[in-house]
């Protein structure tokens, strides 16, 4: 029985595996705002007319889950969690890095007649890891409302 | 016979081993690809009249397309099929066997106005000074 429950803990552990998407958001300035809810406007290349800063929010990932269509709904969550109701993108940056990690690998090999034996090696790779980050500020659009600052 | 096997091969050797991924994210609905090839700006020399953004523009290049070339070739296919007037912001971070590009593509501010989004979108705030309102954003 114990066993059993730690295969199935082992294959859960495996299966899950580890996501690379990864951010946080810092709240600045005198304004406190709950969470936001609706939508949130993005702003990439202009600006809002009128706004207040309430945080900055950094998003990040690498290798394949480093796209926008993965930061951007993370960036902009992570915005009206501040209780932003706009997304200032002020960087998209890649870097680039190379990464030695160890690859263990079986394979099947003749061992004497009408016999084959299983072999394991492990052996490093290096490859070109990709992470790309997100950074910008969280917004409130609008003159800022007495109330709200404290 | 021996002559077309070395063409073959050279061929494919000449083709390399490389491609380009290309992302978006769309802002607003987008427009019927443009006739022409949009502007590119590259960041930090941004375009002295107003536009309103369109999409967010991702290309990886690997391998043998990992160049500036390449990605910012994709980028402005993109652009092209999003109907995009131009790219804004757009630049290239180069690694060793990839490279990275990034682009707003936008629609300039009186141009041929954009279908009418869907209506559960919410509207972007207007630009600072536009000639012309921009058609709302979709939702995200």
């Amino acid at each position: 029985m114990l066993s059993r429950i730690f295969v199935v803990v082992a294959l859960l552990v495996t299966g899950v595996g580890c996501s690379s998407v990864g951010g946080s958001a810092v709240r600045t300035g005198p304004l406190r705002l709950p969470a936001h809810v609706g939508a949130v406007a993005i702003f990439a290349a202009n600006r809002p007319a009128v706004a207040t800063e309430v945080g900055v929010v950094e998003v990040h990932a690498r290798q394949s889950e480093a796209t926008i269509e993965t930061l951007l709904p993370l960036f902009v969550a992570k915005v009206a969690a501040l209780g932003g109701d706009g997304a200032v993108v002020d960087v998209v940056q890649a870097s680039f890095d190379m990464a030695t990690h160890w690859h263990t690998e079986t394979y099947l090999y003749q061992c004497g007649w009408r016999a084959s034996c299983v072999g394991t090696r492990t052996f490093p790779v290096t490859e070109e890891v990709m992470v790309l980050s997100m950074r910008g500020r969280a917004v409130k659009l609008g003159a800022a409302q007495p109330e709200a600052l404290r | 016979m021996m002559r077309v096997v070395v063409a073959v091969v050279a061929t494919f050797s000449l083709v390399g081993c490389g491609h380009v991924e290309t992302h978006d994210v769309l802002l607003r609905a987008p427009v019927a690809p443009a006739t022409k090839d949009p502007d590119l700006y590259i960041e930090g020399r941004g375009p002295t009249r107003s536009f309103y953004e369109v999409a967010l523009l991702q290309v990886v290049g690997f391998g043998s397309r990992a160049n500036p070339d390449d990605v910012t070739g994709a980028l402005v296919a993109r652009a092209k099929f999003l109907g995009c007037d131009a790219i804004v912001r757009a630049h290239v971070d180069q690694g060793y066997a990839r490279a990275n590009g990034f682009g707003v593509c936008v629609r300039w501010s009186g141009a041929e106005e954009a279908p009418a989004p869907p209506a559960s979108s919410a509207p972007l705030p207007a630009p600072s000074s536009p000639p012309a309102p921009p058609p709302a954003p979709t939702d995200l």
